[in-house]
């Protein structure tokens, strides 16, 4: 008997690996088919030759990632100078990016900060206010708000009614309006992150700063943000990372002059003037832009940590 | 400091009714009682959380019920420590003292002798969740201590800790109060911790005060039934008065004998005819011999004993129908104790009853 105890034991740890393991397979075999794979193909997309009516030709070509950065003539015998069009467009969609998460950021931290802080009870019905918009489908909602602010819109019309304006603003296809659209398509994703932190948070702890002979802003700044910065950092990556990519806010809003890196990749592979690698190339840039930027968060983290 | 008819009202509860207090400088002031008896609203009212309904707040003499509490020289120690997750053990206990601009060197070496003090000075670099409880309870102690208040509240601080630990930080908590040399405010609920600790010890029971007194005092000399019957154990013993001599009454026993009892005089209302209870400790009465004669003596059946360990406790049942308690002690020379169903009789020390009003 106490020889056979311990191997019965040994015995009953395999198996419930190998339960997990099986438990674990669905997850596995969704992220490899719906992530992994695709990722792949992309890189391989975009080392390939482009053919003329979409699609590509099994050939190998750095041509793709050559148009991005590199403008050669239109007959590529001119000498080599930087392609400035698509580092624009990747510029302006950074600088979207960044401006949507700070203004996300800015309202729906204090946003979050009101909804964690009212009574348990109507906290639910605050946060079902915050998503009820976000059940219209993206695209209705992104049109709704072209119609809303173009110049024969109401909200012009109301404008120039109540006399503040004497001419329509002009709002659309302006990168304010494509702003507009993007901090209206992902404030969402800020507040629920930090509100899910805030609501987490020990109030306690403030009372103990304030005890400690803190002042409300600074208990504010040196206990409640730095505590619940997971959060932050959270609502920051999920409102800048689709910001990035978006097309339909500049699309709609934007028109021809502000076009984003995501209206360059979609239009790549939409109807027969496609690029298939130099949308799969761009992709990939897009695509290791943001793992740097993650890298260089989790880099700081670990820092922090140790 | 001195708190002055503090009244506390949330909408038309009223919390505390008419409180005033004074405490000493440098002196362990412990307020006991039940849970919901306002103990935890008025240190929160000294420590500037919450504001009074009415009444003063003054410290050495300056009013500061009207001060935040970032601007009162009076820090907490909170029942759940309340440590800054983010910061180190240094960080966290360098907190107050970087609110109120010392210089970093000062503060450092303060922060450095507090860490001494609280015996802590290896963990200075941990985070508070590597730390045990016992630990962060004296981070906790060390931060609210670095800054150099001139009042400490300590809010339930022994009461996450497990009993071993609990009755070992309460001589170290003594201990850190007399070489730091600062008023410690004590909240607890837990009468030992409050006997052991404090210097004085404030009864309270539904928002007011019951009785002020050392541990010896409101022990020996309750003041009225909920303070006899709060700390420690007591019989109470039905009774009328039947002579009335200033502040020595003679009180009727059940089964008919007389008993002189003191009374907490300044406060009697009572007359000759009037009932009450008379409170006698457990280990104040006595097993007599059944042929013993004596005056007051109570006679009862014995229903149980109870073994204690270090004593044992018997249940009587007198003839009136109440039961009474009395503590036996268990020496290798303690006799046989009368069995349960028999009769017994029990002396009562003289000077160790109190007539307490209904």
């Amino acid at each position: 008997m106490a020889a056979i105890a311990p191997e019965a034991a040994t015995t009953g740890g395999s198996v419930f690996t190998g339960v997990r393991n099986r438990l674990l397979m669905p997850s596995w075999l969704s992220i490899g088919i719906l992530l992994v794979i695709p990722v792949i193909m992309m890189l391989v997309y975009s080392f390939l030759t482009k053919e003329f009516r979409g699609g590509v030709i099994w050939e190998f070509s750095l041509a793709a990632y050559d148009q991005f950065f590199f403008d050669r003539g239109l007959f590529g015998d001119e000498p080599v100078k930087i392609e400035w069009t698509y580092l624009t467009i990747f510029a302006r969609s950074i600088v979207q990016a960044l401006l949507a998460t700070f203004f996300c950021l800015l309202i729906g931290f204090p946003t979050a900060y009101f909804i964690a802080t009212r009574p348990p009870s109507s906290r639910a019905i605050w946060l079902f206010m915050i998503t009820v918009p976000y059940w219209v489908n993206l695209l209705i909602r992104t049109v709704s708000m072209k119609f809303l602010i173009r110049d024969t819109g109401p909200l012009n019309h109301w404008l120039m009614q109540a006399g503040v304006l004497n001419e329509p603003m002009g709002l659309i296809n302006t990168n304010i309006a494509v702003q507009l659209g993007l901090f209206y398509s992902y404030l969402p994703f800020m507040v629920l992150p930090i509100y899910a932190s805030v609501e987490r948070f020990d109030f306690a702890l403030l009372e103990a700063a304030h005890d400690l002979y803190a002042k409300r802003w600074i208990a504010l700044r040196r206990i409640l943000i730095p505590v619940v910065k997971p959060g932050i950092i959270a609502g920051c990556i999920l409102v800048f990372v689709p910001s990035l990519g978006a097309f339909l806010a500049p699309d709609l809003l934007g028109g021809a002059k502000n076009f984003m890196i995501g209206s360059l990749i979609e239009e790549q592979f939409k109807g027969s003037a496609g690029n298939w690698p130099f949308g799969a190339a761009a992709s990939m840039i897009l695509l290791s832009m943001v793992l740097l930027v993650l890298m260089f968060y989790a880099r700081s983290e670990a820092r922090r940590v140790l | 400091m001195s708190l002055n008819h503090v009244r506390k009202q949330y909408g038309s509860a009223t919390v505390l009714h008419d409180v005033s207090l004074t405490i000493h400088d440098k002196e362990f002031f412990t307020l006991l009682g039940p849970s919901g008896c306002g103990k935890t609203t008025l240190l929160r009212i000294i420590a500037g959380f919450e504001s009074v309904t009415g009444g003063t707040v003054q410290l050495h003499g300056k009013e500061i019920a009207g001060l935040a509490a970032n601007e009162r020289p009076v820090n907490t120690v909170f029942q759940q420590y309340s440590l800054f997750p983010h910061m180190s053990v240094t960080d966290n206990v360098l907190f107050g003292l970087q609110m109120r601009k010392v210089p970093a060197a000062v503060a450092r070496k303060r922060v450095n002798a507090m860490l001494e003090l609280v015996q802590l000075e290896d963990f200075s670099h941990r985070m508070p969740s590597q730390l045990s409880g016992g630990q962060q309870q004296r981070v906790a102690l060390a931060r609210a201590l670095a800054p150099e208040p001139e009042v400490l509240l300590l809010d339930e601080p022994l009461s996450a800790l497990d009993l071993k630990l609990r009755q070992a930080m309460r001589l170290e908590l003594k201990q850190i109060q007399e070489e730091a040399g600062i008023t410690f405010i004590f909240v607890t609920h837990d009468q030992e911790e409050a006997l052991t600790l404090s210097d004085r010890i404030a009864v309270m029971s539904a928002g007011a005060i019951q009785q002020v007194g050392t541990a010896h005092d409101i022990y020996e000399s309750p003041v009225n039934r909920f303070v006899a019957d709060f700390i420690g154990e007591s019989n109470l013993i039905e009774t009328h008065v039947l002579e009335y001599h200033g502040c020595r009454l003679i009180c009727s026993l059940p089964g008919g004998g007389q008993i002189v009892t003191d009374s907490p005089a300044e406060s009697m209302v009572a007359s000759v005819g009037s009932s009450g209870y008379i409170c006698v400790r457990p280990e104040k009465l006595k097993l007599l011999s059944p042929a013993a004669q004596a005056d007051c003596v109570l006679q009862g059946v014995v229903e149980r004993h109870i073994y204690l360990g270090t004593d044992t406790q018997l249940v009587l049942r007198l003839d009136g129908g109440q039961t009474i308690q009395l503590r036996v002690q268990n020496t290798s020379h303690t006799g046989t104790l009368p069995e349960p169903g028999s009769t017994a009789q029990v002396g009562i020390e003289s000077g160790s009853a109190r007539f307490l009003e209904q």
